[in-house]
């Protein structure tokens, strides 16, 4: 009898649509679920750190929260691998230590020192701090399973058997379309030039970034399809998400899109410091092409959302505007930008299994591309169409829907962790990061100075060019 | 586990990526997404001018 081997990409859909299907017990009126799952904030002490996502759990203390997240996700895991772990005892056992080091991992990268963006470091009470956003717990993650991976290797061998990377990864990937759906939702009822300005984003980070960066790595610096396709993605859309998605689209070795995806998070910080002030220096008088310039020129959401306050609050100590406009304009624009995540994932997937994977002849059946095509991709799809078809039948639940997404992107930042964490096991990213990573940042470098920026303040100004916020005290 | 042997091959491919020309499907999507993409701005602008 053929043995049944475990499929990752499916299990993935079914796992994230279990966490969807609890998540959306709230709009529908049977309970909060998923709220007791655990919340981790930028934290100066470390006792403030952890607290349960949902004000409504906030009587449970954040310890308990925690273990509840890590034994809640370790009981799913198990589940779906019931049929398939050799040991189950040595699995759990390992499952748990493989969240427990990945949840260290994330804590530590939130710590204020580290993840602190300028803006927040007064009301933290600091004088300095990286400014990584919370995103630097990937990184946290990452550097604690390449000391386990490099150093302890009899102990690495043992987790490895619950560290699997593409599982974590597609999982995540699914419960992203959940969260884009509801924000696009939000945002489709501003302002006609901002909506506009939206529309002209999308098209200029997927179709003429996208296209610029994918070509550079290819012909000039001579890149594989593997790499220079996360890369394209990590550079023109919106940095992990876009990288990791992309990289599982077209099938390839899950480092090649978690390097690409600590490059992004190390080098936003350089855009975060730098442009705001740039803009400010160079535009002193067009605030909102220069909020939408931050949006559609700095990669990961959080740094994005930071500097679109910055950049706010430099315009706003020269012009007395009202406060949220420039920052609401930031968002927008980075968040039409994420929309299309899945779209385009599922156009390069379509690419890549009819015209890239195909040997010359062969002839593909309907039933091979189903076969090949991923299927988190498709789960994305539900996921997003999903929220999106519920906000729009019950706009008086928007509210619910929206906590139910947060719930889900606790659950989504994790799984991204748990990623990175698993491949810093696997690899010695230390090696490559010191041999390898020359010519992947000189690609960055390059894209990004080279016409990324500029095309974003080019088109900014020709869409948001004399348009001001308005004036006076906030209302 | 760290695996050398996989980080040495990957480390060679940073060096040295393998020469993999670009087949028709990638100029294909190169193409027509910047085609489009010049053709989309340039219809908005014209749209939010007028």
């Amino acid at each position: 009898m053929q043995k049944i081997s475990f499929n990752e990409d499916r299990s993935a859909v079914w796992l994230a649509f279990l966490f969807i299907a609890l998540a959306l017990c709230l709009p529908l009126g049977v309970g909060n679920l998923l709220g007791w799952v655990i919340g981790v904030k930028v934290w100066t002490d470390p006792l403030n750190a952890l607290a349960p996502l949902s004000k409504s759990f906030s009587h449970i203390p954040g310890w308990i929260s925690l273990i509840a997240t890590l034994a809640f996700i370790a009981l799913l895991l198990l589940w779906e691998r019931r049929r398939f772990a050799e040991n189950k005892k040595a699995f759990l056992s390992a499952l748990l230590i493989v969240l427990t080091l990945t949840m260290i991992g994330w804590v530590l990268g939130h710590a204020g020192i580290v993840a602190a963006v300028p803006n927040e470091r007064e009301k933290l009470g600091l004088k300095w701090s990286m400014g990584l956003t919370g995103e630097a717990g990937y990184l946290a993650a990452l550097f604690i399973g390449l000391i386990i991976g490099n150093f302890f290797t009899s102990f690495a061998k043992f987790l490895s058997q619950a560290a699997r990377t593409e599982w974590f990864i597609k999982t995540a990937i699914v419960l992203v379309g959940a969260g884009v759906g509801l924000k696009g939702l939000e945002q489709a009822n501003l302002a006609g030039t901002v909506f506009f300005r939206g529309l002209a984003a999308i098209v200029e980070a997927y179709l003429i970034y996208w296209a610029l960066v994918y070509l550079m790595a290819r012909k000039v610096f001579g890149f594989s399809r593997e790499w220079a396709a996360p890369l394209a993605s990590g550079i023109s859309i919106c940095g992990v998400s876009a990288a990791i998605a992309t990289g599982a689209a077209i099938r390839a070795r899950p480092v090649v899109p978690i390097m690409v995806s600590s490059l992004v998070v190390v080098f936003s910080v350089v855009e975060l410091l730098v442009l705001p002030f740039l803009a400010h220096a160079i535009i002193p008088e067009e605030p909102m092409v220069a909020a939408a310039w931050m949006g559609l020129a700095v990669k990961t959401d959080g740094a994005a959302i930071a500097s679109g306050a910055i950049t706010e609050a430099l315009y706003m100590a020269q012009g007395g505007f009202q406060k949220g406009w420039m920052l609401m304009t930031t968002t927008t624009v980075k968040i039409f930008i994420d929309l299309f995540i899945g779209v385009w994932c599922f156009i390069l997937a379509c690419v890549w299994v009819y015209g890239i994977d195909r040997k010359p002849g062969e002839k593909v059946s309907l039933k091979e591309v189903w076969d090949r095509f991923p299927k988190f991709v498709i789960g994305y799809f539900i996921a997003f169409a999903l929220f999106i078809t519920l906000g729009l039948c019950f706009p008086d639940k928007i509210k619910e829907l929206k906590e139910s997404s947060t719930n889900l992107d606790a659950f989504r930042k994790f799984f991204f962790a748990l990623a990175f964490f698993s491949i810093g096991l696997s690899a010695d990213f230390k090696r490559l990061w010191q041999e390898g990573l020359g010519k992947l940042i000189l690609v960055y470098v390059v894209c990004l100075f080279g016409f990324v920026i500029w095309i974003g303040l080019g088109i900014s100004w020709l869409f948001f060019h004399g348009i001001m916020p308005p004036t006076g005290v906030t209302p | 586990m760290n695996n050398p042997q996989e980080t040495e091959k990957l480390v060679d491919e940073l060096h040295n990526q393998p020469y993999e020309p670009m087949v028709a499907a990638e100029i294909w999507l190169v193409s027509i997404s910047l085609f489009t993409g010049i053709s989309i701005l340039i219809i908005l602008a014209f749209v939010l001018k007028n």
